[in-house]
């Protein structure tokens, strides 16, 4: 028990540390390169951290909307049921029954390359799972007494979606965020990497695979070091979406 | 189960059209006109014109929308507008690579997935078994646009063993394969492991040690097979991530198949291969995703296969 705190305070610890740390980094220029120079010569070490940046800034952009989006449709589609129900679902089906990454890619390759284009792209394909939950989850928490009750007592939709639903949909959102998040950023950098997400001057951890494989033989570092940058942080993002969601849902059961 | 068959195919006729339909709608909602790629800016507008209308661009979306689907359903996928070639003979130019691709990511995933993942079940909490879901760890969360240029600095340019890229030989399909395969791989294993854990505590398992039967066997005949089919549910989704793997894959590798044909297009904005290709692409999955289901009832008898 003591190791799993430990270890999920050290994720936290570990991304929190990755955010705040760059904004020093950034502002202030010239330091001596850890990592090595690219082939412009810049330091790779802080075109990690402004890759950093970036992957978290199109992140928490595309899973707030995503989130956003998504929830409210989930609610209202099983709140409404009828013919919404029927037209969501079919949607969701539509989006399920597809790989969503190739979507974005094709999107984001016709939007055009940049980040809020890649946003955008992350964001239509982002919101099926978010809103394939949320309905499942009011379905079920529809039929409880408490919200029984409140219908009884007259309390407006908006209400009981806000005060009396969302609260009990929190934990499994929870968990669908942190998975969410560690897919962005991947698909992020996939998209940057295929040359069609962010482009220079901004860094992304993808676009510097990219750029570095073609000085790859001479200077393994440049694709060795933000390779290890979304390894890292992808993983330490799945622990720690796997410990929340073991925690959250033995809350559940008791 | 012919019904349950024909009634199945007629729903992913009906998904493959309606994906179809969700990526015509996206295309010509996103700005950018194919007439503007093909003649540049310069052109006059007479000639705009007549090219617009030559390509049917000229009429209603919905009148255009119902024609590509009418086309479609005729398996005319139309002609590229950069190379003019018709798209179908670009696509079964472009087949054959990805499809031996992607079957030999699948077969190396099943490889290093079943002994990995039953080995750690069997010596559950043990090394092997830490060192099989470390594997699992790394295999989910390492991007496959990075490993394939860290398998190429290693197997090919320091072991020089494989071809850094193409298609010519055996050899040259190793690499991707095992780039493919890794993410697939690593989640197999956890599968697997987790459902043999679950079955070996059955009785019949308990029962079957009991009448003498050696452990080899118990565990293949008796274990493994009931544990496949909790396998086999995430296979058909996982397929999905290997169909999309393989865009970024074949990107790395210089492999000449759907991926990158799909990469091409829409740097070149040619909006009906780019369609053409995820027609594709989305009429593989869903009808794996269909023989999946069909396969349920192979492993599992017990499974009734109903509307």
């Amino acid at each position: 028990m003591l190791w799993c705190l430990a270890s999920l305070s050290l994720t936290v610890l570990h991304i929190e540390h990755e955010t705040i740390y760059l904004e020093k980094i950034l502002a202030v220029p010239g330091w001596d390169a850890w990592l090595g120079n690219d082939e412009l010569g810049r330091s790779v070490a802080k075109r990690l951290l402004a890759g950093a940046r970036v992957s978290f800034f199109i992140a928490i952009s595309v899973v707030s909307i995503s989130f956003f989006i998504g929830t409210i449709i989930g609610i209202s589609s099983a709140w409404l049921g009828g013919w919404w129900d029927r037209l969501m679902i079919m949607i969701m089906d539509l989006f399920m029954a597809f790989p969503g990454i190739l979507l974005a890619i094709v999107l984001a390759g016709l939007l055009g390359p940049g980040i809020s284009n890649a946003v955008i792209a992350l964001s239509v394909v982002g919101w099926v799972g978010f809103a394939r939950l949320a309905r499942a989850q009011t379905l079920s928490i529809k039929q409880r007494d408490h919200v029984q009750a409140a219908r009884a007592l007259g309390t407006s939709t908006t209400r009981i979606a806000l005060r009396h639903i969302l609260p009990l949909l929190t934990a499994p959102l929870l968990v669908q965020i942190t998975f969410e998040l560690a897919g962005t950023i991947i698909a992020e950098s996939t998209l940057s990497f295929l040359g069609i997400g962010v482009q220079p001057p901004d860094a992304s951890w993808g676009s510097m695979i990219r750029d570095g494989m073609r000085y790859m033989l001479i200077a393994p570092h440049v694709v060795l070091a933000p390779g290890v940058a979304i390894f890292l942080v992808v993983m330490s993002i799945n622990m720690f979406g796997d410990r929340l969601r073991d925690r959250l849902d033995v809350r559940i059961k008791h | 189960m012919p019904r349950y068959l024909f009634v199945r195919s007629l729903t992913a006729l009906c998904v493959v059209l309606g994906i179809c339909t969700v990526v015509f709608f996206l295309l010509h909602l996103v700005p950018g006109d194919p007439v503007d790629v093909m003649l540049g800016e310069a052109a006059l507008p007479a000639d705009r014109a007549a090219l617009r209308q030559a390509l049917g661009l000229d009429q209603p979306i919905f009148v255009q929308w119902w024609s590509y689907l009418i086309n479609i359903m005729s398996l005319d996928l139309g002609t590229s507008i950069h190379s003019q070639r018709q798209i179908s003979a670009l696509l079964a130019e472009r087949l054959p690579a990805t499809i031996l691709m992607a079957c030999a990511g699948f077969a190396t995933a099943m490889l290093i997935a079943f002994p990995l993942g039953i080995f750690a079940a069997l010596r559950n909490n043990t090394a092997v078994d830490h060192a099989a879901m470390a594997f699992a760890i790394f295999g989910v969360s390492v991007p496959n646009f990075w490993l394939g240029p860290l398998l190429i600095l290693v197997f090919s340019y320091w072991l020089g063993l494989f071809p850094v890229s193409g298609m010519n030989g055996v050899t040259s399909v190793v690499l991707p394969a095992l780039t493919l395969g890794t993410g697939l791989a690593a989640l197999q294993a956890r599968m697997i492991r987790a459902a043999l854990l679950e079955v070996l505590h059955e009785d019949y398992i308990r029962a079957a040690r009991a009448r003498g039967i050696n452990e080899t066997r118990v565990v293949i005949r008796h274990a493994v097979r009931n544990a496949l089919l909790p396998v086999v549910t995430v296979l058909g989704v996982q397929l999905g991530a290997l169909l999309t793997g393989s865009v970024v894959t074949e990107y790395v590798f210089d492999w000449p198949g759907i991926g990158q044909l799909l990469i091409d297009s829409i740097h070149k904005r040619d909006y009906p291969v780019v369609q053409a290709c995820i027609l594709v692409i989305s009429t593989t999955y869903v009808v794996v995703n269909l023989l999946t289901d069909v396969l349920y009832s192979v492993i599992d008898p017990r499974v009734v296969l109903e509307q």
